[in-house]
Protein backbone atom coordinates (compact mmCIF):
# COMPACT_ATOMS: atom_id res chain seq x y z
CA UNK A 1 0.00 0.00 0.00
CA UNK A 2 2.46 2.41 0.83
CA UNK A 3 4.60 2.07 -2.09
CA UNK A 4 1.09 2.82 -3.79
CA UNK A 5 0.97 5.49 -2.09
CA UNK A 6 4.69 6.74 -2.89
CA UNK A 7 4.31 5.94 -6.64
CA UNK A 8 1.50 8.82 -6.36
CA UNK A 9 3.74 11.05 -4.85
CA UNK A 10 6.34 9.95 -6.81
CA UNK A 11 4.29 10.74 -10.29
CA UNK A 12 2.76 14.13 -8.95
CA UNK A 13 6.53 15.14 -8.30
CA UNK A 14 7.16 14.35 -11.71
CA UNK A 15 4.20 15.58 -13.34
CA UNK A 16 4.76 18.48 -11.05
CA UNK A 17 8.05 19.28 -12.74
CA UNK A 18 6.60 18.27 -16.37
CA UNK A 19 3.49 19.95 -16.84
CA UNK A 20 3.29 23.19 -17.54
CA UNK A 21 0.69 25.02 -15.31
CA UNK A 22 -3.21 25.01 -15.84
CA UNK A 23 -4.12 27.71 -17.77
CA UNK A 24 -5.96 30.16 -14.88
CA UNK A 25 -9.38 31.30 -15.24
CA UNK A 26 -9.13 34.80 -14.20
CA UNK A 27 -6.91 37.70 -15.54
CA UNK A 28 -3.62 38.01 -14.77
CA UNK A 29 -3.49 41.85 -14.29
CA UNK A 30 -6.25 44.78 -14.92
CA UNK A 31 -5.17 47.86 -15.63
CA UNK A 32 -7.33 50.98 -16.13
CA UNK A 33 -6.25 52.79 -19.67
CA UNK A 34 -5.87 56.63 -20.18
CA UNK A 35 -7.71 56.83 -23.72
CA UNK A 36 -8.93 54.92 -26.23
CA UNK A 37 -6.73 51.87 -27.71
CA UNK A 38 -6.96 51.50 -31.00
CA UNK A 39 -7.71 47.14 -32.07
CA UNK A 40 -5.15 46.99 -35.18
CA UNK A 41 -4.08 43.42 -34.29
CA UNK A 42 -6.81 42.42 -32.33
CA UNK A 43 -10.51 41.22 -32.73
CA UNK A 44 -13.01 43.23 -32.15
CA UNK A 45 -16.87 43.10 -31.61
CA UNK A 46 -18.61 46.07 -31.49
CA UNK A 47 -21.61 46.27 -30.36
CA UNK A 48 -20.94 44.29 -27.13
CA UNK A 49 -23.97 42.05 -27.49
CA UNK A 50 -24.44 38.12 -26.49
CA UNK A 51 -23.81 35.35 -29.28
CA UNK A 52 -20.79 33.67 -30.75
CA UNK A 53 -18.04 35.44 -33.31
CA UNK A 54 -15.91 34.32 -35.59
CA UNK A 55 -12.16 34.45 -34.74
CA UNK A 56 -9.03 33.66 -36.00
CA UNK A 57 -6.68 32.19 -33.74
CA UNK A 58 -2.84 32.35 -35.42
CA UNK A 59 -4.24 31.25 -39.15
CA UNK A 60 -6.66 28.60 -37.52
CA UNK A 61 -10.71 29.20 -37.78
CA UNK A 62 -12.90 29.60 -34.59
CA UNK A 63 -14.89 31.32 -32.67
CA UNK A 64 -15.79 33.12 -29.28
CA UNK A 65 -19.37 33.27 -27.45
CA UNK A 66 -19.99 36.36 -25.57
CA UNK A 67 -22.15 36.49 -22.82
CA UNK A 68 -23.65 39.55 -21.19
CA UNK A 69 -24.90 40.15 -17.76
CA UNK A 70 -26.73 43.10 -16.39
CA UNK A 71 -25.36 43.63 -12.53
CA UNK A 72 -26.43 46.26 -10.01
CA UNK A 73 -22.73 47.10 -10.57
CA UNK A 74 -22.81 47.76 -13.89
CA UNK A 75 -23.06 45.37 -17.09
CA UNK A 76 -20.45 42.21 -16.99
CA UNK A 77 -19.58 39.37 -19.61
CA UNK A 78 -17.73 36.31 -19.73
CA UNK A 79 -15.96 34.93 -22.88
CA UNK A 80 -15.42 31.05 -24.19
CA UNK A 81 -13.88 29.66 -27.29
CA UNK A 82 -14.79 27.06 -29.34
CA UNK A 83 -11.24 24.92 -28.55
CA UNK A 84 -9.11 24.82 -25.59
CA UNK A 85 -5.95 25.67 -27.69
CA UNK A 86 -7.85 28.99 -28.78
CA UNK A 87 -6.70 31.28 -26.35
CA UNK A 88 -6.92 34.40 -25.44
CA UNK A 89 -3.75 36.48 -23.88
CA UNK A 90 -5.63 39.98 -23.84
CA UNK A 91 -8.86 41.62 -23.39
CA UNK A 92 -9.34 45.36 -23.61
CA UNK A 93 -13.26 47.00 -22.79
CA UNK A 94 -14.01 49.74 -24.15
CA UNK A 95 -16.51 52.14 -21.91
CA UNK A 96 -16.82 55.54 -21.39
CA UNK A 97 -13.35 57.77 -22.23
CA UNK A 98 -11.23 54.97 -21.16
CA UNK A 99 -10.80 51.07 -21.44
CA UNK A 100 -9.90 48.56 -19.22
CA UNK A 101 -6.65 45.85 -20.11
CA UNK A 102 -6.75 42.43 -18.87
CA UNK A 103 -4.14 39.91 -19.55
CA UNK A 104 -3.47 36.15 -19.63
CA UNK A 105 -0.01 34.46 -19.20
CA UNK A 106 -0.58 31.68 -20.21
CA UNK A 107 -3.54 32.57 -22.23
CA UNK A 108 -7.24 31.14 -21.23
CA UNK A 109 -9.74 29.46 -23.42
CA UNK A 110 -12.55 31.71 -21.31
CA UNK A 111 -13.37 33.57 -18.10
CA UNK A 112 -16.31 35.62 -16.68
CA UNK A 113 -16.71 38.98 -14.81
CA UNK A 114 -15.21 41.41 -17.37
CA UNK A 115 -16.44 44.59 -17.33
CA UNK A 116 -15.48 48.43 -18.69
CA UNK A 117 -13.96 51.00 -16.35
CA UNK A 118 -15.96 52.73 -13.59
CA UNK A 119 -17.94 55.57 -14.09
CA UNK A 120 -17.16 57.68 -10.84
CA UNK A 121 -20.41 59.95 -12.04
CA UNK A 122 -22.60 57.23 -10.39
CA UNK A 123 -20.39 54.32 -8.95
CA UNK A 124 -21.03 52.20 -11.89
CA UNK A 125 -19.12 50.66 -14.56
CA UNK A 126 -19.43 52.24 -17.78
CA UNK A 127 -21.44 50.34 -20.53
CA UNK A 128 -20.04 47.91 -22.88
CA UNK A 129 -19.00 50.00 -26.07
CA UNK A 130 -16.62 47.49 -27.61
CA UNK A 131 -14.27 44.76 -26.91
CA UNK A 132 -10.74 43.60 -28.78
CA UNK A 133 -9.43 40.30 -28.33
CA UNK A 134 -5.73 39.39 -28.85
CA UNK A 135 -5.07 35.95 -29.18
CA UNK A 136 -2.14 35.68 -30.97
CA UNK A 137 1.90 35.39 -31.37
CA UNK A 138 2.70 35.45 -27.52
CA UNK A 139 1.45 35.64 -24.10
CA UNK A 140 4.35 36.55 -22.78
CA UNK B 1 15.31 -8.65 8.41
CA UNK B 2 11.70 -9.60 8.10
CA UNK B 3 10.30 -10.83 4.78
CA UNK B 4 8.16 -8.57 4.43
CA UNK B 5 9.98 -5.51 5.55
CA UNK B 6 12.76 -6.61 2.87
CA UNK B 7 10.03 -7.04 -0.21
CA UNK B 8 8.90 -3.44 0.80
CA UNK B 9 12.37 -2.11 0.33
CA UNK B 10 13.06 -4.32 -2.87
CA UNK B 11 9.79 -2.51 -3.78
CA UNK B 12 11.50 1.15 -3.23
CA UNK B 13 14.53 0.49 -4.56
CA UNK B 14 12.79 -1.24 -7.97
CA UNK B 15 10.54 2.16 -7.67
CA UNK B 16 13.73 4.24 -7.42
CA UNK B 17 15.54 2.86 -10.29
CA UNK B 18 12.66 2.79 -12.57
CA UNK B 19 12.12 6.80 -12.07
CA UNK B 20 15.98 7.10 -12.44
CA UNK B 21 15.69 5.30 -15.84
CA UNK B 22 12.79 7.19 -16.97
CA UNK B 23 14.61 10.65 -16.21
CA UNK B 24 17.78 9.42 -17.50
CA UNK B 25 16.52 7.71 -20.85
CA UNK B 26 13.84 11.29 -21.65
CA UNK B 27 17.35 13.53 -21.11
CA UNK B 28 19.59 11.48 -23.52
CA UNK B 29 16.33 11.43 -25.79
CA UNK B 30 16.34 15.44 -25.86
CA UNK B 31 20.35 15.58 -25.80
CA UNK B 32 20.13 13.21 -29.16
CA UNK B 33 17.67 15.52 -30.51
CA UNK B 34 19.83 18.02 -30.15
CA UNK B 35 22.53 17.01 -32.17
CA UNK B 36 23.49 19.24 -34.99
CA UNK B 37 26.32 19.30 -37.84
CA UNK B 38 29.53 20.78 -36.09
CA UNK B 39 30.19 24.22 -36.74
CA UNK B 40 32.88 25.40 -39.43
CA UNK B 41 35.93 26.43 -37.63
CA UNK B 42 36.23 30.17 -39.01
CA UNK B 43 34.30 32.31 -40.99
CA UNK B 44 34.85 33.34 -44.81
CA UNK B 45 31.57 35.01 -45.79
CA UNK B 46 29.28 35.06 -42.74
CA UNK B 47 25.82 36.35 -43.21
CA UNK B 48 25.52 38.56 -40.39
CA UNK B 49 21.82 40.07 -39.18
CA UNK B 50 21.27 43.58 -38.12
CA UNK B 51 19.13 44.31 -35.32
CA UNK B 52 16.74 47.68 -35.34
CA UNK B 53 13.82 49.12 -33.57
CA UNK B 54 10.45 49.70 -35.29
CA UNK B 55 8.96 52.37 -34.50
CA UNK B 56 7.33 52.26 -30.48
CA UNK B 57 3.72 52.25 -31.28
CA UNK B 58 0.45 52.68 -28.52
CA UNK B 59 1.78 54.52 -25.96
CA UNK B 60 -0.77 54.59 -23.07
CA UNK B 61 -0.53 55.43 -19.65
CA UNK B 62 -2.56 52.96 -17.03
CA UNK B 63 -3.32 51.94 -13.09
CA UNK B 64 -3.01 48.52 -12.60
CA UNK B 65 -5.20 47.10 -9.70
CA UNK B 66 -2.70 47.83 -7.35
CA UNK B 67 -2.65 50.93 -7.49
CA UNK B 68 0.67 51.23 -9.61
CA UNK B 69 1.02 54.20 -12.49
CA UNK B 70 2.07 52.08 -15.50
CA UNK B 71 3.44 52.84 -19.10
CA UNK B 72 2.40 50.46 -21.61
CA UNK B 73 3.76 50.64 -25.16
CA UNK B 74 4.53 48.30 -28.31
CA UNK B 75 7.79 47.46 -29.42
CA UNK B 76 8.81 45.49 -32.56
CA UNK B 77 12.49 44.13 -33.34
CA UNK B 78 14.00 43.44 -36.44
CA UNK B 79 16.61 41.84 -38.66
CA UNK B 80 17.31 44.00 -41.47
CA UNK B 81 20.77 42.61 -42.58
CA UNK B 82 22.43 39.55 -44.56
CA UNK B 83 21.36 36.22 -41.90
CA UNK B 84 19.23 35.01 -39.98
CA UNK B 85 19.52 36.19 -35.96
CA UNK B 86 20.42 33.01 -34.44
CA UNK B 87 21.47 31.40 -30.35
CA UNK B 88 21.82 28.52 -29.27
CA UNK B 89 21.52 27.93 -25.79
CA UNK B 90 22.93 24.69 -23.42
CA UNK B 91 23.47 23.53 -20.16
CA UNK B 92 25.91 21.08 -19.16
CA UNK B 93 23.44 18.70 -17.26
CA UNK B 94 19.63 18.11 -17.34
CA UNK B 95 18.12 20.91 -15.38
CA UNK B 96 21.69 22.92 -14.33
CA UNK B 97 21.30 26.46 -14.38
CA UNK B 98 24.69 26.98 -16.60
CA UNK B 99 23.88 27.91 -19.38
CA UNK B 100 26.20 28.84 -21.76
CA UNK B 101 24.42 31.37 -25.24
CA UNK B 102 26.35 30.81 -28.93
CA UNK B 103 25.27 33.52 -31.75
CA UNK B 104 25.19 31.28 -34.59
CA UNK B 105 26.00 32.75 -38.04
CA UNK B 106 25.21 31.74 -41.46
CA UNK B 107 28.28 31.45 -44.32
CA UNK B 108 26.93 32.39 -47.80
CA UNK B 109 28.20 29.42 -49.52
CA UNK B 110 26.99 26.74 -46.55
CA UNK B 111 27.28 25.91 -43.07
CA UNK B 112 27.86 28.19 -40.07
CA UNK B 113 30.06 29.09 -37.50
CA UNK B 114 29.26 30.01 -33.56
CA UNK B 115 30.69 32.85 -31.64
CA UNK B 116 30.36 32.74 -27.43
CA UNK B 117 28.09 35.42 -26.03
CA UNK B 118 27.47 37.03 -22.71
CA UNK B 119 24.04 36.21 -22.49
CA UNK B 120 22.48 33.96 -20.17
CA UNK B 121 19.16 32.78 -20.09
CA UNK B 122 16.21 33.12 -17.11
CA UNK B 123 12.89 31.01 -16.94
CA UNK B 124 9.90 32.83 -17.57
CA UNK B 125 7.67 31.50 -14.92
CA UNK B 126 4.76 32.83 -14.03
CA UNK B 127 2.56 32.12 -16.46
CA UNK B 128 5.46 32.43 -18.98
CA UNK B 129 6.19 29.03 -19.21
CA UNK B 130 9.25 29.13 -21.71
CA UNK B 131 12.99 30.57 -21.62
CA UNK B 132 13.68 34.06 -21.83
CA UNK B 133 17.18 35.54 -22.74
CA UNK B 134 18.28 38.15 -20.59
CA UNK B 135 18.86 41.61 -21.91
CA UNK B 136 18.19 41.12 -25.74
CA UNK B 137 16.31 44.07 -25.33
CA UNK B 138 15.99 47.08 -23.11
CA UNK B 139 12.84 49.34 -22.81
CA UNK B 140 13.52 52.50 -20.80
CA UNK B 141 11.90 55.34 -19.36
CA UNK B 142 14.81 58.01 -19.31
CA UNK B 143 15.36 61.85 -18.44
CA UNK B 144 16.43 63.65 -22.07
CA UNK B 145 19.96 63.42 -20.58
CA UNK B 146 20.06 59.69 -20.36
CA UNK B 147 19.32 59.13 -16.67
CA UNK B 148 16.77 55.56 -16.71
CA UNK B 149 13.99 56.52 -14.40
CA UNK B 150 12.52 53.09 -15.24
CA UNK B 151 12.82 49.45 -16.88
CA UNK B 152 10.16 47.70 -18.59
CA UNK B 153 9.03 44.85 -16.27
CA UNK B 154 9.34 41.98 -18.34
CA UNK B 155 12.62 39.95 -17.08
CA UNK B 156 14.07 38.90 -20.32
CA UNK B 157 12.78 37.95 -23.95
CA UNK B 158 11.95 34.59 -26.59
CA UNK B 159 11.94 36.39 -29.92
CA UNK B 160 10.79 34.48 -33.20
CA UNK B 161 9.59 35.38 -36.44
CA UNK B 162 5.86 37.43 -35.62
CA UNK B 163 5.78 39.99 -38.21
CA UNK B 164 6.79 39.55 -41.81
CA UNK B 165 8.32 43.66 -42.21
CA UNK B 166 11.24 43.54 -44.87
CA UNK B 167 9.64 41.27 -47.54
CA UNK B 168 12.00 42.85 -50.07
CA UNK B 169 15.10 41.98 -48.22
CA UNK B 170 17.29 39.44 -49.88
CA UNK B 171 16.76 35.94 -48.61
CA UNK B 172 13.78 36.65 -46.30
CA UNK B 173 11.55 34.19 -46.14
CA UNK B 174 7.84 34.36 -46.85
CA UNK B 175 6.70 31.98 -43.85
CA UNK B 176 8.07 32.26 -40.34
CA UNK B 177 11.19 29.70 -39.43
CA UNK B 178 11.49 30.62 -36.16
CA UNK B 179 8.29 29.99 -34.29
CA UNK B 180 7.87 30.52 -30.03
CA UNK B 181 8.16 26.16 -29.69
CA UNK B 182 12.31 27.87 -30.05
CA UNK B 183 12.22 29.23 -26.45
CA UNK B 184 11.93 25.83 -25.38
CA UNK B 185 10.55 24.05 -22.12
CA UNK B 186 11.88 23.59 -18.51
CA UNK B 187 13.55 20.20 -19.30
CA UNK B 188 15.09 21.13 -22.41
CA UNK B 189 19.16 21.04 -22.58
CA UNK B 190 19.03 22.91 -25.71
CA UNK B 191 16.95 26.17 -26.83
CA UNK B 192 17.10 27.23 -29.71
CA UNK B 193 15.90 30.80 -31.12
CA UNK B 194 16.30 33.23 -34.04
CA UNK B 195 14.91 36.05 -35.81
CA UNK B 196 14.82 35.40 -39.56
CA UNK B 197 16.00 38.55 -42.11
CA UNK B 198 13.07 40.74 -42.83
CA UNK B 199 11.01 39.61 -40.01
CA UNK B 200 10.44 41.48 -36.70
CA UNK B 201 9.50 39.98 -33.29
CA UNK B 202 6.76 41.69 -31.61
CA UNK B 203 6.21 42.65 -27.88
CA UNK B 204 2.61 44.86 -28.14
CA UNK B 205 0.76 46.93 -25.86
CA UNK B 206 -1.26 44.54 -24.42
CA UNK B 207 1.18 42.18 -23.71
CA UNK B 208 1.99 40.60 -19.82
CA UNK B 209 4.27 42.73 -18.12
CA UNK B 210 5.17 44.77 -21.39
CA UNK B 211 5.31 47.73 -19.06
CA UNK B 212 7.23 49.92 -16.80
CA UNK B 213 5.85 51.17 -13.32
CA UNK B 214 5.72 55.15 -13.38
CA UNK B 215 4.46 55.59 -9.91
CA UNK B 216 7.44 57.56 -8.51
CA UNK B 217 8.31 59.88 -11.82
CA UNK B 218 6.79 63.03 -11.55
CA UNK B 219 4.15 63.67 -14.19
CA UNK B 220 4.99 66.89 -16.59
CA UNK B 221 8.27 66.84 -17.69
CA UNK B 222 9.58 65.42 -20.97
CA UNK B 223 10.74 61.92 -20.83
CA UNK B 224 12.10 59.58 -23.31
CA UNK B 225 11.06 55.76 -24.17
CA UNK B 226 13.80 54.37 -25.47
CA UNK B 227 14.01 50.94 -27.17
CA UNK B 228 17.06 48.97 -27.74
CA UNK B 229 18.19 45.85 -29.18
CA UNK B 230 21.42 43.91 -27.72
CA UNK B 231 21.93 46.81 -25.62
CA UNK B 232 25.35 45.72 -24.42
CA UNK B 233 26.48 44.53 -27.73
CA UNK B 234 26.78 41.13 -27.23
CA UNK B 235 25.75 39.90 -30.76
CA UNK B 236 27.63 40.41 -33.44
CA UNK B 237 25.92 42.59 -36.61
CA UNK B 238 26.08 44.27 -40.09
CA UNK B 239 25.50 47.45 -38.16
CA UNK B 240 25.73 48.13 -34.39
CA UNK B 241 24.50 51.68 -34.52
CA UNK B 242 21.42 51.66 -35.71
CA UNK B 243 19.63 49.29 -32.80
CA UNK B 244 17.62 51.50 -30.83
CA UNK B 245 14.43 53.81 -31.18
CA UNK B 246 12.99 56.33 -29.03
CA UNK B 247 10.37 58.92 -28.78
CA UNK B 248 9.77 61.74 -26.63
CA UNK B 249 6.65 61.89 -24.61
CA UNK B 250 5.18 63.52 -21.20
CA UNK B 251 1.98 62.55 -19.28
CA UNK B 252 -0.25 64.57 -16.83
CA UNK B 253 -2.51 62.72 -13.83
CA UNK B 254 -6.24 63.38 -14.41
CA UNK B 255 -8.06 61.47 -11.67
CA UNK B 256 -5.56 59.55 -10.44
CA UNK B 257 -4.30 58.28 -14.11
CA UNK B 258 -1.47 59.21 -16.16
CA UNK B 259 -3.02 60.49 -19.80
CA UNK B 260 0.43 60.55 -22.07
CA UNK B 261 1.00 63.07 -24.83
CA UNK B 262 3.55 61.90 -27.78
CA UNK B 263 6.13 64.84 -28.36
CA UNK B 264 7.80 63.14 -31.30
CA UNK B 265 10.85 60.84 -32.36
CA UNK B 266 14.32 62.26 -31.49
CA UNK B 267 15.50 59.83 -33.95
CA UNK B 268 14.78 58.22 -37.25
CA UNK B 269 13.17 55.21 -37.85
CA UNK B 270 15.89 52.63 -38.96
CA UNK B 271 15.52 51.27 -42.46
CA UNK B 272 17.25 48.59 -44.65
Amino acid sequence: MRVIRASFVIAAMVFALVAQPVSATHWSSATFIAGNPRCAEGHKIDPVSDGTFAMDFGGFSGSITIDVTDTPSGPTFSFATDNQFHVITSVVVKGGPNALLYTYSPGVSGDSGLHSPLNSNNGKWYGLSHLCFETVKKSA
Amino acid sequence: MPKTRGRRVARWAALVVAVAIVVTAAALVAAAADQDAPPLPARVNPLLPDLTVAPITDIFGGVNEDGTRTLRFGVTIANIGAGDFQLRAHRSMFLSEDWTVVQRIPEASGGFTETPTAATLVWGGDGHDHWHIREVESHTIETLDGKVLGKVVKQGFCFFDTDHLHADLPGSSANPTYLTTGCGGRLDSTVRMGLSVGWGDDYPWNLFEQEIDISDIPEGAVYRLRAVADPFGWFDELDETNNEYSVNITWHIRDGAPYVEVLGSPLPSPTP
